[in-house]
């Protein structure tokens, strides 16, 4: 039964079904209880109401996450589920399939980190197929295997000893590698993509017929493991795989299941979002400036702010749900003071209005170039 | 485990919110052990919560003098004088005084403490509560370099800390203090954004605060320029220079900096009332 393969690791009895094995995998991102809905093919619109602190994915845990673990649990799925006590100490349960990068630049290099770093998988468990000889020699320095370049027989090497198959190459190259990869899928294997703006059909059309794919949108801040991603199962896809999918991308970061017609809109929010903060950071920095601080101070206070102010939506509700963003703001705009006074400022430019457009406007683009 | 702060004990005087996120998050980090943290409140069941995760409690705030080294004074902003007075008598040389209070400058901790003693000024923010804080502290009466690097050491458990002098505190609220307020905006518009282009809300809301989260930590831990690491994810042509080209054209950039200069004028009004 799908879901039981994590938990002999950690000595647990096996579950009743795939969503306590699903909460399992999210307590061992060491974090309060998560209320995560299954994924499965039915309600795939249902998205993961309470990722497990994604801030604190790879972070070593904190006092809060510690305080939590000390209360007893919320039941994290549906009623009729029983959710035995779990061990403090937990870690992530790792998934028995080897996985094979094909292409592992910057972003696929993350990935492989987080994954072994969250323990859901291993070096040994991992293998990458990349052109470059630097990028072979870092992967292999890393503890690795790796194959050559897929166009040239990497490509079947791989297939044939890895279980899950990721997707790192640019979009442009995805169509001969495709190619080269079509002749080595088994119905065993599960194609990941994390290739921008490439459709679900368009990996099943190029890929024998009846081949699971996954596809997932991650953002910059997957090279810190603290990517938004976004997930979409294609037409084959197992609970299983929705499963194995969310495990790995929340090492990296909050991993949320979508419907493929919402990714343009994804696209426009976190794809492109990090852009939208940097400018922010730059700006408030730039004011406190103004005001007379440093810049170096003034940076390093700005950039922290933000951070701060954005973990305190995941965190700021001691039940482990998401807390809304207006009403932490009701709750530090004291009368007459000097935070109302700043919100002012930008309720009167119309700084809410500056954001929907710019969400919107990526969004289109994305739809003009998919 | 070695003490970072060479074996000082640290004391709170109110055991409020800000307060037990402090010792959580110093417990957290093992800057120091429960043991060597005490605190005193007149709520029994603030006390409880802090001996639940293993510090000592006393009566009152004279006691705690006796303690401990470093002494936090977590209390709201009007009774600061008043606590400190209360202590007076039993305050040395060698404590550290350390007030979080938003608004209480560094002369009315001195005219409660006296002349001879090391007093510290934090300006946290709320963000301290699930162990993010952005803050500065600046040094008065007899406080030293050595006493600014302790109290560093303590806020680096929970965030960021910098010294700074205090006619820049007010700066200081202006950003930090006041800066959550602003990303809470930001974060409400761009789920609305990412619901008006198709999004469910509860997805969005989740998607806005972890880009805004995970960018930020970018820009903390590569220490690379925000200019920079825009020029980096804005390809030509692209999805992402579309939006960015819109917050530019609404002057966004500018309502950011008024935003913090305007706040940083009312605290400096407020903290000439």
């Amino acid at each position: 039964m799908a879901g039981c393969y994590s938990l002999s690791k950690v000595g647990l009895a096996a579950p009743h079904s795939v969503a306590s094995a699903h909460a399992r995998l999210c307590y061992s991102a060491k974090i309060s209880s998560c209320r995560v809905r299954h994924p499965t093919r039915k309600n795939r619109l249902f998205t993961d109401q309470r990722k497990p602190s994604p801030c604190c994915a790879g972070a070593t845990q904190s006092a809060e996450t510690k305080r939590v673990f000390n209360q007893p649990q919320a039941d994290p799925v549906s009623e009729s589920e029983t959710d035995e006590d779990l061990p403090q100490q937990m870690n992530l349960s790792a998934l028995p399939d080897r996985i094979g990068f094909i292409g592992a630049g910057q972003m696929g290099e993350a990935l492989i980190r987080g994954f072994c770093k969250s323990g859901v998988s291993s070096v040994e468990q991992i293998s990458a197929s990349v052109r470059r000889f630097d990028r072979q020699q870092a992967l292999s320095a890393m503890g690795l295997r790796v194959y050559g370049d897929a166009l040239e027989g990497g490509a079947a090497d791989l297939a044939a000893n890895s279980e899950i198959i990721f997707l790192g190459v640019k979009p442009q190259y995805l169509d001969s590698i495709l190619d080269a990869l079509k002749p080595h899928i088994l119905p065993s294997h599960l194609i990941i993509s994390i290739a921008a703006g490439i459709r679900v059909a368009s990996l099943e059309a190029a890929l024998p017929e009846g081949t699971r794919v996954m596809r997932v949108m991650p953002n910059t801040p997957c090279l810190i493991g603290q990517a938004a991603s976004a997930y979409v199962l294609g037409t084959h896809a197992t609970d299983d795989d929705a499963q194995k999918t969310y495990a790995l991308m929340s090492s990296v970061g909050l991993a949320l299941s979508v419907e493929e017609r919402m990714m343009d809109a994804v696209t426009g929010l976190s794809g492109s979002g990090p852009a939208y903060v940097f400018m922010m950071i730059e700006a408030l920095a730039d004011g406190a400036v103004a005001a007379g601080l440093p810049r170096d101070k003034a940076m390093a206070l700005a950039a922290q702010t933000v951070a701060g102010a954005a973990r305190m939506i995941f965190e700021a509700s001691p039940d482990g749900s998401i807390t809304h963003p207006g009403v932490l703001k009701d709750k530090v705009a004291s009368p007459a003071g000097t935070t109302i006074s700043g919100i002012a400022e930008l309720e009167n430019s119309g700084l809410r209005g500056a954001l929907i457009r710019a969400v919107r406007a990526s969004a289109k683009r994305s739809e003009e170039l998919g | 485990m070695p003490s970072q702060i060479d074996g000082r004990k640290v004391g709170f005087v109110g055991a409020g919110a800000m307060a037990e996120a402090l010792a959580r998050g110093f417990l957290d980090k093992k800057v120091i052990e429960a043991g060597d943290i005490w605190c005193c409140d007149p709520s029994k069941a603030r006390m409880d919560v802090f001996a639940d995760f293993g510090c000592s409690n006393v009566k009152n705030a004279a006691e705690i003098s006796q303690q401990v080294d470093v002494i936090f004074i977590s209390v709201k902003p009007q009774y600061v004088g008043v606590v400190i007075k209360e202590m007076k008598p039993h305050l040395t040389s060698k404590h550290i005084l350390v007030s979080i209070a938003a608004g209480i400058p560094l002369s009315v901790m001195k005219d409660a403490a006296g002349d001879d003693k090391r007093i510290i000024r934090v300006m946290p923010n709320t963000p301290c509560l699930v162990g993010e804080v952005a803050s500065a502290m600046c040094l008065g009466g007899r406080a030293s370099e050595e006493d600014g690097k302790v109290v560093k050491t303590l806020f680096s458990a929970v965030g960021f800390c910098c010294v700074v002098e205090e006619k820049l505190l007010s700066a200081v609220t202006g950003l930090s203090g006041s800066g959550p307020a602003y990303v809470f905006i930001m974060i409400e518009a761009l789920a609305d954004g990412g619901v008006k282009a198709g999004l469910p809300r509860d997805i969005a809301q989740q998607l806005a605060a972890q880009t805004v989260f995970g960018s930020a930590k970018m820009v903390l831990q590569t220490g690379k320029h925000p200019g920079q690491l825009k020029d980096m994810v804005t390809s030509p042509a692209g999805t992402t220079i579309a939006g960015v080209h819109e917050l530019e054209k609404a002057g966004v950039r500018a309502a950011f900096m008024n935003a913090v200069t305007t706040a940083a004028n009312k605290a400096d009004s407020l903290a000439s009332i």
